[in-house]
């Protein structure tokens, strides 16, 4: 996952390039995943960043009901240990 | 009565059997006035971050229907117990207990523990 540079990235959803662009789909939309759940490590993992920061629906492309969701599990599993605060290098 | 769930992260370093009566004190507390629907073992595991300066945790997922009045004395009673690392009780979510999440794989190829994972698998 290259670094995050927000103005790079509001100027590559800008109008300019957005059609030659592929559209992002949602993760949980397509799976049709009804509930994400906090104790899914695996599943979490793929949605912070290496530095174990979560990853933007800009981004990701995840839907803003499933961000909502996303990020509660995430903090969930933060707690319980199962996933770093912050990780200078992610397992 | 109200489906609950919670985690529970015990220290690894303590010996096996205070791990074990730990959990089991956990599952009497629930079975005193609720119903335990499944408990499931993890296992030893890495932590994400140390937890007072402790690397590695014991986890158990127990699955239960009960009184909120059992989570409130859960909660009081793990406050005080040293060996409890970290804990989450929530509501049950509404799709049900998941069949098999991936971490409990993982966490028992980890060590030899979760031996009595999935004790009651089809439930609900």
């Amino acid at each position: 996952m290259p670094p995050r540079d927000r103005e790079r990235d509001a100027k590559k959803d800008g109008k300019r390039e957005a059609k030659s662009r592929k559209r992002k789909t949602c993760y949980f939309t397509e799976n049709k995943i009804a509930h994400i759940d906090y104790k899914d490590e695996k599943l979490l993992r793929k949605f912070v960043n290496e530095r174990g920061k979560i990853v933007s629906r800009k981004v990701s492309g995840t839907s803003a009901r499933y961000q909502r969701e996303l990020a509660e599990a995430i903090k969930r599993a933060r707690h319980l240990a199962l996933l770093p605060f912050v990780a200078e290098n992610m397992r | 009565m109200k489906r609950y769930e919670t985690i529970l992260v015990v220290d690894a370093m303590i010996p096996d059997e205070s791990i074990a009566s730990e959990f089991d004190a956990v599952a009497k507390l629930i079975e005193s006035q609720g119903k335990i629907t499944r408990v499931d073992r993890w296992g030893k595991r890495r932590l994400a971050y140390s937890i007072r300066k402790r690397t590695h945790g014991e986890y158990a997922a127990f699955y239960y229907e009960a009184e909120a009045s059992i989570p409130a004395e859960l909660e009081k009673r793990l406050r005080i117990n040293e060996n409890a690392l970290r804990w989450l009780t929530v509501a049950e979510n509404p799709v049900g207990i998941p069949a098999a999440p991936s971490l409990v794989a993982e966490g028992a190829a980890a060590s030899e523990e979760g031996e009595e994972k999935a004790k009651k698998e089809g439930d609900e």
